[in-house]
């Protein structure tokens, strides 16, 4: 093992570019034939948390890790970790590898074969532990709550309240119950994420929006990720024969709900790193020739500032409030509204300790990159409230991410997986006074 | 000679909210992140920021070698909208624009809150070749 020295440069191009472009290739195709749709019918990949089908998919990253020497444990939850250096504390790099129903062959896939790249690229130049860790049952597809492996390993999340998160098979099967089918959940498990361990934390992934390509780059390093307020919202109105109704005496709960999906869509812009979206409208009787008379949306608001996050909720309800008074005024039967949270998680600010190694990364090897937001979740996120982590994005093409046509260009995660290694020799070099 | 004295004004809180309010509508959407340089131009560019959400960068003398580098979060090819507090000739936005180009940044052009009406225009635009905006100019302010 060479010990990099103060003065040496670091070792740069300790990846085999060809051949690594070659090897994740192939093991994005074995990985994508582990789905309960097939492949062939390009319905895309269907690999739910807490299935078998994720359990093989995670085997098949064990049998890849053990051939490049990694030891192998699996906790309590279902993550998988790999050991590629047994000291203490220890650099970590993951994602996940379970997906939602008719999803892509990228999404945390790439992250995995990222980390299983750069681990075994740089064990025998870093001088701390190495490790790499599968997250069990990120999506949130199937339990309606995401990066339920990350939070239990973190102290998050626990066996009662794995209990309360339901799917939506006849009869539903809790997360918990799921989990111990697959002889995962003991009773002694005890949360790993430690910051006395673990030195940081980094993943890779696609960006799942369309920032890079518009930008013509390949790599985004985040430095934030989104939070996320949801709300149900539920407008009763008066179904009604919509020709013999005249419209001043309406109680038209589609046409409040419009005039509704508008206000958050104005919310939404208010701010720079916000979102605000109704992605769901059920309409009631949902007839041509009825006034609508019931609307139940889901409401999604996200920002990178907490506060902000908070105001647009607060918006939200007001606008809300404002616009079924006011046609309860106008018109002569009126339009109730209830709003009910549904859950809500806050935005995360990423370790500028980690971001800078990977800018530095970057820089050092020419590569355009930019600085950026995640609006989506990822485990990195649940990390990061422990550890010091980061996160590189790599560019998707039209933005498709969640559906069989999910792309990803894997000359990208390849570069993405140069800028991992010396990221990591350069966060190795300085850890673990340089953090704090 | 009439002077607009910053210190007197742009240390309240109540003038940088209304600053930051007006200056707000000039920061483009695409704007990654607006530099300032000197404490007046900070105070203003942090009270844009409040108000907008645009991240900031600095200038400041390097330590070692003196010269003026803009330093923050940013990365390189970034778009980087500079506000000046007050421009009269030109020159210190000028010497700021070429810290920035030097330091990698894609200059998105220069907003001032005001105009003394010098030469800071002309020496902006064709020389330097950047685009230019005042908020006001001081015969506006001070007529």
């Amino acid at each position: 093992m060479t010990e990099p020295e103060d003065d040496q440069p670091i070792p740069r191009r300790l990846i085999d570019h060809a051949a690594v472009v070659a090897r994740i290739t192939e093991r994005v195709d074995a990985l994508a034939g582990i789905s309960e749709t097939d492949p062939a019918e390009e319905r895309g990949v269907t690999r739910l948390a807490f299935t078998e089908l994720e359990r093989r998919a995670h085997d098949l990253a064990v049998d890849w890790a053990r051939a490049a020497g990694a030891t192998v444990h699996r906790d309590a939850i279902g993550n998988t970790i790999l050991t590629y250096r047994p000291q203490e504390p220890y650099l970590l790099v993951g994602s996940h590898l379970d997906s939602v129903a008719g999803g892509g062959r990228y999404d945390g896939t790439i992250g995995v074969l990222a980390a299983l790249e750069v681990a075994e690229a740089v064990q025998g130049h870093i001088t701390q532990g190495l490790r790499v860790v599968v997250f069990s049952a990120e999506e949130g597809a199937r339990f309606k709550q995401p990066c339920l492996g990350s939070s239990v390993a973190a102290g998050d999340l626990d066996a009662a309240g794995l209990g309360a998160l339901y799917d939506s098979s006849t009869p539903p099967i809790s997360a918990l119950e799921a989990a111990r089918e697959l002889e995962l959940m003991s009773e002694d498990f005890e949360p790993w994420v430690d910051p006395e361990k673990v030195t940081a934390f980094l993943e890779v992934h696609i960006e799942q929006g369309t920032v890079l390509e518009s930008e013509r780059l390949s790599i985004g390093v985040v430095d934030a990720i989104a939070g996320a307020a949801r709300l149900g919202l539920t407008l009763r109105g008066r179904p009604e024969h919509s020709g013999a109704t005249p419209m001043r005496i309406r109680a038209d709960a589609l046409a409040a709900a419009s005039e509704i999906v508008l206000a958050v869509e104005e919310i939404g812009r208010r701010t720079r790193g916000g979102t605000a979206t109704i992605g769901q409208l059920t309409v009631t009787p949902n007839g041509i020739t009825t006034v609508p008379g019931k609307v139940v949306a889901g409401v999604d608001i996200r920002d990178t500032d907490k506060g902000q996050q908070e105001a647009s909720v607060v918006a939200f309800r007001r606008a809300t409030a404002e616009i079924v008074d006011r046609r309860g005024e106008s018109h002569q039967r009126a339009i109730t509204c209830e709003i009910t949270p549904a859950g809500s998680r806050d935005p995360v600010m990423l370790s500028a300790w980690v971001r800078k190694a990977l800018k530095d990364a970057c820089e050092a090897s020419r590569i355009n990159y930019r600085i950026m937001p995640s609006g989506a979740g990822h485990d990195a996120a649940i990390l990061a409230a422990r550890v010091p982590a980061g996160m590189l994005f790599v560019a998707s093409p039209n933005g498709l991410s969640h559906v069989p046509e999910e792309a990803c260009n894997i000359e990208d995660v390849t570069l993405a997986c140069g800028i991992m290694c010396d990221a990591l020799l350069l966060l190795d070099k300085q850890s673990p006074g340089a953090r704090r | 000679m009439r002077w607009y004295e910053s210190e007197l004004v742009l240390t309240r809180p109540g003038v940088l909210r209304r600053c930051a309010e007006l200056l707000a509508h000039r920061i483009p959407e695409n704007t990654d992140r607006i530099a300032a340089r000197g404490s007046a131009a900070v105070a203003v560019a942090t009270a844009v920021a409040v108000a907008t959400d645009a991240q900031l960068l600095f200038g400041e003398a390097d330590p070692d070698t003196g010269e003026l580098r803009f330093v923050g979060d940013g990365f390189p090819g970034a778009r980087v909208l500079l506000l000046e507090d007050i421009v009269e000739s030109g020159g210190h936005a000028a010497m700021s624009v070429e810290a920035l180009k030097a330091g990698g940044f894609s200059i998105i052009g220069v907003v001032a809150l005001i105009d003394r009406e010098g030469h800071g225009r002309n020496h902006l635009e064709t020389q330097v070749g950047v685009t230019y905006e005042a908020e006001f100019r001081e015969s506006e302010l001070l007529p």
